[in-house]
């Protein structure tokens, strides 16, 4: 038996995003490694070291916890990351579209407050709701794209 | 009954947690955290160590603590905790509902005067 196949136990509990399973495995193998080197400084072989800290780990008991801890928080994560960048282009519709559809008027808008008040929405947002860097990212790489597609051919309807 | 215990365990847990974080001043991670929590209470609380760690993880989605990760990716990384000050002062609620609870308690039982 290795760290691995412990983890391999704690995994076959886990049904959460690819991310939040290797940082939680990966806490839990400095655990486990932390476990079996004190272990075996008290005299236990590798084999009745790992054992021993499988033992007081409690291994199905911590994957089934873990997951319940984070399965809710994952899903309200993806819900709102989802729905972020929805929101966000329905205001710059609404900002920087005139009623024909087009964007001609578009630099009037960066004098508007509430043009950058949802810049800024779209980038801190994210960034302060959510631990996974990769949904602000997101998110602003969908706003500003847009911003720039419409920017570079305000003619183009919407 | 079960369901009680596990609550009361799980209540129990987050503020000796929130009291060792505020003790010691300084980020700890999870093994470190097991250790000195058992070394504290002299081996009279024992549970499954793994434990800890959804608990951990609950009370960091609660704002209670903290984690920043040292180390490189590909190296050995270590999660580290810190308290917040909105733990700070969950724990200070805890704390106090925890002695009037116990000088209640006591007062019932009849192992304080009144």
């Amino acid at each position: 038996m290795s760290v691995d196949r412990v983890l391999d136990r704690v995994r076959a509990q886990l049904d959460l995003d690819a991310e939040t399973e290797h940082e939680l495995l990966e806490e839990l193998r400095g655990h486990l490694e932390d476990a079996v080197a004190a272990a075996r400084a008290r005299g236990l072989d590798e084999e009745e070291a790992l054992a021993e800290a499988a033992d007081r780990f409690g291994v199905e008991e911590v994957g089934r916890e873990l997951q319940a801890a984070h399965v809710g928080w994952g899903t309200a994560d993806g819900v709102v990351a989802a729905a972020l960048p929805v929101v966000c282009a329905l205001a710059l519709r609404w900002l920087v579209f005139a009623p024909d559809g087009t964007a001609v008027g578009w630099r009037e808008v960066l004098v508007r407050p509430a043009f950058w008040v949802v810049s800024l929405a779209a980038l801190l947002l994210p960034l302060l709701k959510f631990p996974r860097w990769r949904y602000a990212l997101a998110s602003w790489a969908f706003f500003w794209a847009l911003t720039m597609i419409f920017f570079a051919w305000p003619a183009l309807r919407w | 009954m079960a369901g009680e215990l596990d609550q009361m365990r799980k209540g129990t847990t987050t503020m000796a947690i929130l009291k060792l974080l505020t003790d010691v001043e300084e980020p700890l991670h999870g093994y470190e955290i097991i250790r000195r929590l058992e070394a504290r209470s002299q081996g009279y609380f024992r549970f499954k160590e793994g434990l800890v760690y959804p608990r951990l993880h609950l009370m960091e989605q609660d704002g209670l603590l903290e984690s920043r990760w040292i180390g490189e990716p590909g190296t050995r990384r270590r999660k580290m905790y810190t308290i917040t000050e909105e733990g700070r002062h969950q724990l200070e609620v805890e704390m106090q509902r925890w002695q009037t609870f116990s000088q209640q308690m006591n007062q019932l039982l009849g192992l304080e005067a009144a």
